[in-house]
Parts: C-alpha cells; structure tokens; sequence
C-alpha cells in the first residue's frame, strides 16, 4: 500500500494527527510524523484497519534531537509485507521536576509488546509512557537521572565507588 | 483417614548468580509445594551503558562495543551496526567482504547453537552431549582464530567491508568443518534428541504458544518453534541472502506440543544444517576483490542522516537504529535485541512448572543477559 493512502486514512480517523512525512535514511522509507497526542488513535487504526494490519511493533527507539526527543516506531504486519515507520516528539525541559517530566502516551493496548520496550525507554530517557515513570530494571536500583540524554552528567561515585573520565579524550 | 497436606506459599530468590541460570538476574518466585505459582524478574546486573558509550567515542570504535552486545555471538551486533552505518554512508561493501560476512554469521550461528546445545544438555545432564558438543565448537572457535586472531569477540566486520581478506587455508577448513559437522548432528541426533531421558524432561514442557510469543514480540528461534514463520533472512534479505537457498524450520510438537522445550531444542538443531548449506555454497563460490570498499581511519565521519540496519542474529530479529548529525562521534546507537521479548514472557511460562524443570526452561528458552542488559 502507498505511503499516501496510509496518510489518508489516518487523516480520516484522526484528523490533524499527521503532521508529515519524511524520508528516513537512504533506502527509500518514509516515515509518518504525528502530534504525539494522536498516538493512541493512530496506533488503533493502523493495528485495526484490514487493509494495513500493521499489528507488530518491532522497534521502539528515542534518540535525542537537540532539545527534543524523537520517539520512532517500527512497524510491520504479520499478514502482510507491510511495513512503516511512525514518528513523534515531546519537548524536553531539562530543569523539570518529576513531574513535569515529558509524557507520551503509551501504545501498549495497541501494541502489547511496547510494553517491555516503553520500560526501557522510560528508565534511560526519563519519558512518561501512558504517565508512568517505569523502570526496565536496566539500570541498578537507585540510580539518578537519564543516561541516554545528552544533558546527562556522569556521577563522580557510584555506590561508593569513584568514578572518573579524566584520562578520556574522546568526549 | 487420608489427611490433606496444608501449606503455605514459600518464596525463593534464585540469582543474581547461580549455576542454573543463563547468566546475572535474580528470579523471585512464589512456589506452593514445589510447583512456581509466580515469578518476577530482576535484571540489569550487565548493564555496561554500551549505547551511552558508543556516544563517546569516534565511529570506528563503535563497533568494538557492538561486538559486546552479545559475547557469544559477536559478529551479529558487528554486523547490524555496519549495515546501518552503511546506510547512511552510502558505502557499499564489495562482493567478497559480503560473502566473509555470510561466512562469519553462519558459522557464529552454528557456534552459538552449539554452545546452546551443550547448556540444554548440562540441565538435562548429559554430561557425554556437552563434551561432544563442545569439542565440536573449538573447531568452529579454531576457524574464527584463523581468521580473524580471537576466539570470541571478533571485532571484524568493518563500515564497508571487513578487516581483513581470508587467511590462507581458511576457506579449505570452512569446508572440511561443514563436512564433519554433518556427521556430528547425526552423533547427537542418535545420542539425544529423542532419548527417553530427555524426553521426559523437554517434551511439552515450558510451553510458548504462538499468541504469547507473538503478544512480546518473540523472535528467532524460540518464535519459530512456537510456528511463527519470521526470519530476518528471507524477510529482509541481507548480505545476499535472497540469492541463497535454505529453509526456515518450523516447530511442530513431534515429541509434545508445539513450542515447547523440545521444539526449542529440535529447532536448533534443524537449523545448524541449514547454514551447513549456506556455508558450503558461499565457501565454494567467494568472489574475488577486495575486502573493504576503503580503509576506515579514526577520523572516519558519517554524514547527517539516519539508517536501520536488521540481520538475523541466532536468537532472532537483532536491529540497530543510527543516527548521526554529522562528525565523527555518533548522535545515537539503539539496539533492539531478541532477548528482551524472551525475558518479558518468561513470567508467564514458568508460572505452573515444577521447581525441578526451571533448569530446563531456562536453558531452553537460550536467554542472553548480555544483551538484553547492554
């Protein structure tokens, strides 16, 4: 199916959730950018219309842009060759507090195997999937802050060991 | 009068280190009598921040973390990095350097499958299955020395290529090896896999139907005996691998049920002559020229862009999501790793198994802590 019959009918079931679509790498895929807050809606249709069946989640990867964080779906079917990949971003306040931590909403009704992978975004990323602040059990117990974002500042002890980068030049 | 036996839930804590798991986690478990009612998982004890580390350090370097995604079976992590890397470089690796590739995957498989083997036969104790089955692994770690100097972490596929052409010889002992292994499988075969003994052990045991292993996203091996009939190979073909011929061995339940631990076992097994064949086919037909479409310096740069590199690794769909913004360090390096969906479905299959068969699932269910913890 047509990148462009995709976009038409998420426009019919949630309209102005996409925002646009871009070429994402060299290999000739698109990728469908939508407000963040249309997740849940455009996650159903594209899981539920018959003709795109796209009912795998594949991948979930957030990567920091600048002061942004690029939320990237992966999809496929299981029926069909179909694949695409969908998009979103949340603004990122980097003096927040736990609460105003940013939050996307979760797939994971949708898409039952986001669970696992919104986890883990969620404990390395500090996003809120759905509103929760989940831990993947990736980082020890009792770690502070999100190493994956670029503002993160290595801790100089770690469980009372020190810990140094001096010696480092590749940073 | 027959008296009935009341007791309570006890709870056990298995790990983070203990000889019957596949490597640092801690299992916490409700057992009533000696059947598991619930388990919990507690992981993480691997984490090595590899992804946050690969944003430190220049592009080539990259791929030395990549390859300690997951020790056992390095080259996939390697690989998956290179061919998103390429994506965006627009570097293409020569012919050659993909049929190196293909060889160093398949026999990684193998070797992996191996080393698999041989952990299922520990917990189902067949002491004589491991010693055949690991002697038959050094020779496949003995081809990996020749050619690229390591047993273990090969730190060999390169952006554009590989590091270096073939060893003298190594091609011959490619060949030589598959033709052993063959006579090998029919060793185990005859020894094991429908032994009585473990029978008993494996057969309808630990069971993941095709719902709960679609519902976590399982792939590979575990996926395919389950009856889900994915493999990165034939669905996103790689490396050439649409111009080879093979097959992607389903589970069946022969012994017991579909998906079960025997499944899991058979599967493997099926699949090491499958890449016998891809092996032999590869090794007889390299292609001459060079190894590397160039010599990749520490100042190597990969320009603005993003690329999506999936192979299938021998625990199922391994993909590395890069993107750069341009200069010589990385923006971000994500790999999405088999390993998770195995650990997230394991609650439920344990729940209901007898203490006794934990062993036994575990190694079954070929669980990489490295890789899932990163």
């Amino acid at each position: 199916m047509e990148l462009a019959a995709i976009i038409t009918k998420l426009n019919k079931a949630a309209p102005g959730a996409v925002l646009q679509k871009a070429r994402f790498g060299r290999g000739g895929a698109q990728a469908i950018w939508i407000e963040a807050r249309a997740l849940p809606a455009v996650a159903a249709t594209l899981r539920n219309d018959p003709d795109l069946k796209l009912d795998w989640l594949e991948n979930l990867s957030v990567a920091q842009l600048e002061d942004a964080l690029v939320i990237t779906y992966f999809l496929r079917s299981r029926e069909t060759p179909l694949c695409a990949i969908l998009r979103a971003t949340v603004t990122l306040n980097e003096n927040e507090s736990p609460a105003e931590l940013p939050e996307v909403p979760s797939v994971r009704e949708i898409w039952p195997m986001a669970r696992s992978m919104e986890r883990e975004s969620s404990e390395l990323f500090g996003i809120r999937f759905g509103g929760e602040l989940a831990a993947a059990g990736i980082l020890p117990k009792g770690w502070r802050g999100f190493p994956l974002r670029k503002s993160y500042v290595f801790p100089q002890e770690v469980f009372g060991i020190a810990h140094s980068r001096q010696g480092t030049d590749h940073a | 009068m027959l008296e009935r036996l009341r007791t309570d839930l006890t709870y056990w804590e298995i790990g983070p280190y203990h000889g019957a798991l596949p490597g640092p986690m801690r299992l916490k478990l409700r057992i009533d009598g000696e059947i598991i009612v619930s388990g919990e998982l507690e992981t993480g004890f691997l984490h090595r921040g590899l992804e946050k580390a690969m944003e430190l350090h220049p592009w080539p370097a990259t791929i030395t973390y990549a390859d300690h995604l997951d020790p056992e079976a390095a080259v996939f992590g390697e690989l998956a990095l290179c061919l998103a890397v390429e994506e965006i470089s627009g570097l293409e690796a020569p012919p050659r350097a993909q049929a190196i590739r293909v060889l160093l995957s398949e026999l990684t498989r193998i070797s992996a499958h191996l080393g698999y083997i041989a952990r299922v036969g520990r917990a189902t104790g067949a002491e004589t299955l491991i010693h055949y089955v690991l002697r038959d692994r050094e020779r496949i770690l003995d081809l990996f020395e020749l050619l690229t100097g390591a047993r273990y972490s090969l730190n060999f596929v390169r952006f554009g290529g590989v590091a270096a052409d073939v060893t003298e010889g190594f091609i011959e002992r490619v060949l030589e090896v598959s033709e052993l292994m063959r006579v090998r499988l029919k060793e185990y075969n005859d020894l094991f896999t429908f032994n009585h003994a473990f029978l008993l052990r494996a057969a309808g045991m630990g069971v993941i139907e095709m719902g709960l292993a679609f519902r976590h996203g399982l792939t590979g091996p575990n996926a395919r005996a389950a009856g889900i009939s994915f493999d990165v190979r034939k669905a996103h073909p790689y490396l050439g691998f649409e111009a080879l011929d093979f097959e992607v061995p389903l589970g069946h339940g022969e012994a017991g049920r579909q998906g079960d631990a025997h499944d899991r076992f058979l599967l493997r097994l099926r699949e090491i002559p499958q890449s016998l064949e891809i092996l032999k086919h590869v090794a007889e037909n390299v292609p001459s020229g060079e190894y590397a479409c160039m010599k990749i310096e520490r100042e190597f740069e990969v320009p603005r862009g993003e690329g999506y590199g999936r192979v299938e690794s021998s625990r199922g769909l391994l993909a590395c999501h890069v993107v750069s913004d341009s200069g010589r360090f990385p923006a971000r390096i994500q790999f999405r790793v088999p390993t998770t969906a195995t650990l997230a479905l394991l609650p439920e299959v344990i729940a209901g198994l007898p203490i006794a068969d934990l062993p036994v699932l575990l190694a079954s269910l070929d669980l990489s802590l490295a890789e899932a913890d990163r």
